[in-house]
């Protein structure tokens, strides 16, 4: 390099020319080298970083194999949280595992609806053994019905080295928990607790899972109102039961009622209620009620009548003297009544004993206001 | 210095390729086979990095030693008495023997040997599948835990699938080197035939006990309406009967005063009458009586009533 300058040196002037583009290109050159070494640098430093990674805490874990053989098998490890360094493959390779994951089941549930031939409604589908799921109750029913099951992985190494498909075994196992836990109740156990059914279906889907030997355990299982249902053909008849029972409940409320209102209305209700007649009510009581009210009438009118007479005869124990003063309340009675504005008192003459007047006493019979006009206007 | 970089970059990619030609890697859910020129090797079960010679000298088989999982088609099984049942199982196997593998299965590659697995795999679990089947069960109803069902006749899950794992894994152990690990119902059904007896079962079912249910409610509505009346009448005529007896003893205090006032009967009838009298007359009455009445026999001169009764006495 440094013989080169001097060789520029001594050259004449037009050569000045190519020298500076010499170094020019040379500068270029070496500021590309430059640039080049740092992104393979950059390039080497990703390569070497590229297999690591970071853990989610409580939601999944890693398991790392080195050549092919994992690393760590321990659970805690697994799920440990944090950044991981593993070498590029073929060196480490990284195994990832979701901690909780669902799977759900429709191996007992209708193919989508439209897919398979109707006919002209719905509620006319039959079941279609080869295109239809369904399960069959211990009653013998058929019924439609699909859950979700959410496992959790205890064994990260079984769950993820010793089974092709863990997720797939896990639906399998549900499918068979459905179709077992279905033949094990009935179906209105079903449709009215679906609950239960879930449970059912856990405690053999659990089972089944220790019997594999799968690495998890069956968190939850989940059959919602709207996951169990009637094939189409039969809804129409099941729901006719409800309706019915609506409709008897109905009945027998108004009966009840009725019934009610009556033992009410007789005082059978309580015992308080018979002893007294307040507290009674309907045709009993008016019953019972007319006949204390003429009792307490008569009873009345006959203690005043008794009262009067037994006053008269006191004051006046001598027949003579009580005819008198009966004579006296006669008159005293005819001249409140004579003296009484709206009674009018017609006076006609006696006649003989071959005709005798016939008298007439109108009780509260208005004469004809018509015919008083004629008579006045005569 | 540029020729040791050069050298460090020559020798990484010489390593590079001279580990993908000369080693290979054994995963922990692997089993190897070496086939040197045309011979296989022991399997390889122990994971690692593992030396080999480049192709076409030695060939590397290798398999998946997990356990894999496979579903048998959901068609008819025949049961004792003749009838059908429509059922799917699935079942879990695993390369038990990898030599004997090998040597049954065939195919180009590893994935081919596999499918040809499970093909044979499928063949062996159906048949035992069938026998088990027909060996336990009388009808489809021996696989519901209904109340109509015999105990013997009555299949256990538990136990048709152990015996279809047991007599599966037999003859797969022994005719293709690998081991079944599980076996399990995953849906039992009825042909298409039954099924719709079945559907219409469960309507005239449904059908029939919505009139039955009705019926019965009527009637119980009815019992409950007919009792309320028959109540109500009781009722009635007890209350009649009391009324009947207040009246009575109201009537009987009443006689008890009338006999008090037998000493004279005359005043008694006098009180009466006046009392209706006035009681009688109320509002808008017209009385007509004639002259011999009252005060006014007077206008005749007659003789008072009270002179009437001196002259009688």
């Amino acid at each position: 390099m440094g013989n080169d300058s001097t060789k520029l040196k001594g050259a004449p002037e037009v050569d000045l020319g190519n020298e500076a583009g010499a170094r020019a290109m040379e500068g270029a050159l070496q500021s590309s080298f430059t640039i080049l070494k740092l992104v393979i640098a950059v390039l080497v430093v990703y390569l070497i970083f590229s297999n690591t990674f970071a853990v989610d805490q409580d939601s999944e874990g890693a398991i790392v194999l080195r050549f092919g053989q994992s690393r760590t098998i321990d659970a805690e490890e697994v799920y440990k949280a944090g950044i991981r360094f593993a070498w590029p493959y073929p060196i480490d390779e990284k195994v990832e595992i979701k901690r909780e994951r669902p799977v759900k089941s429709v191996a007992a549930w209708h193919a989508p609806v439209g897919r398979v031939a109707i006919g002209d409604s719905s509620e006319k589908r039959k079941v279609d053994a080869l295109h239809d799921g369904y399960a069959i109750t211990k009653d013998d029913k058929i019924i439609y019905v699909k859950a979700e099951m959410i496992y959790r992985v205890s064994y990260p190494s079984s769950f993820a080295f010793d089974f092709a498909s863990a997720t797939k075994i896990l639906q399998l196992i549900l499918d068979n928990g459905l179709t077992y836990s279905a033949s094990q109740l009935n179906l209105s156990e079903i449709l009215e607790n679906p609950t239960k059914f879930a449970e059912k279906t856990q405690l053999r889907a659990a089972k089944l899972v220790r019997g594999y030997d799968l690495g998890v355990e069956v968190a939850q299982i989940n059959v919602r109102g709207e996951d169990v249902k009637l094939p189409f053909y039969t809804q129409d008849a099941y729901d006719k039961i409800n309706g019915v029972r609506a409709k008897i409940e109905n009945e027998l409320k108004k009966a009840n009622s009725e019934n009610e209102a009556v033992q009410l209305a007789i005082g059978a209700k309580s015992e308080a209620a018979e002893t007294s007649l307040s507290a009674l009510s309907g045709e009993v009581a008016t019953i019972r009620n007319q006949a204390n009210n003429q009792a307490a009438a008569l009873r009345a009118s006959v203690d005043s009548l008794a009262n009067r007479f037994k006053d008269i005869i006191e004051k006046y124990p001598d027949p003579v003297s009580r005819r008198r003063y009966m004579e006296q309340m006669y008159y005293e009675t005819m001249e409140r009544i004579a003296d009484n504005k709206d009674i009018k008192v017609i006076l006609v003459s006696k006649t003989g004993k071959a005709s005798p007047t016939k008298l007439r006493l109108l009780i509260n019979q208005p004469p004809p206001e018509v015919e008083e006009e004629e008579e006045t206007e005569k | 210095m540029k020729k040791i970089v050069n050298i460090i970059i020559f020798g990484l990619l010489l390593l590079i390729f001279g580990s993908y030609m000369f080693t290979f890697q054994v995963r922990q859910d692997e089993i190897a086979f070496v086939n040197h020129l045309g011979k296989n090797s022991e399997p390889i079960i122990e994971s690692g990095l593992k030396p080999k010679w480049p192709w076409p000298i030695q060939r590397v088989y290798k398999f998946d030693k997990r356990i894999h999982v496979k579903t048998t088609r959901y068609d008819q099984v025949m049961t004792q008495n003749g009838k059908s049942v429509m059922m799917q199982f699935y079942f879990g196997w695993k390369i038990e023997n990898p030599s004997a593998f090998m040597s049954n299965t065939s195919g180009s590659d590893s994935a081919a040997r596999m499918k040809d697995a499970e093909k044979q795999l499928l063949v062996i679990v159906d048949a035992e599948k069938n026998n088990q089947v027909n060996m336990v069960a009388t009808s489809f109803g021996s696989f519901i835990q209904g109340e109509g069902v015999e105990g013997e006749s009555r299949v256990d899950f538990d136990k048709l699938e152990k015996a279809i794992l047991d007599k599966a894994n037999s003859k797969a152990e022994a005719n293709l080197g690998v081991e079944i690990k599980f076996v399990g119902i995953r849906k039992v059904g009825v042909p298409q035939g039954s099924l719709d007896v079945v559907l219409e079962a469960m309507v005239t079912q449904w059908t029939s006990k919505s009139e039955t249910e009705i019926h019965i409610g009527q009637q119980e509505a009815d019992a409950i309406r007919a009792k309320a009346r028959n109540d109500k009448e009781t009722a009635l005529q007890k209350a009649r009967a009391e009324a009947k007896t207040t009246l009575a003893a109201a009537q009987a205090d009443a006689l008890q005063q009338f006999k008090l006032m037998e000493q004279d009967p005359q005043l008694a009838a006098f009180l009466m009458q006046l009392e209706a009298l006035e009681k009688s007359v109320k509002k808008q009455t017209t009385l007509i009586l004639d002259d011999s009445m009252g005060p006014f026999g007077l206008l005749r001169g007659l003789e008072s009533p009270l002179k009437k009764d001196q002259s009688k006495q």
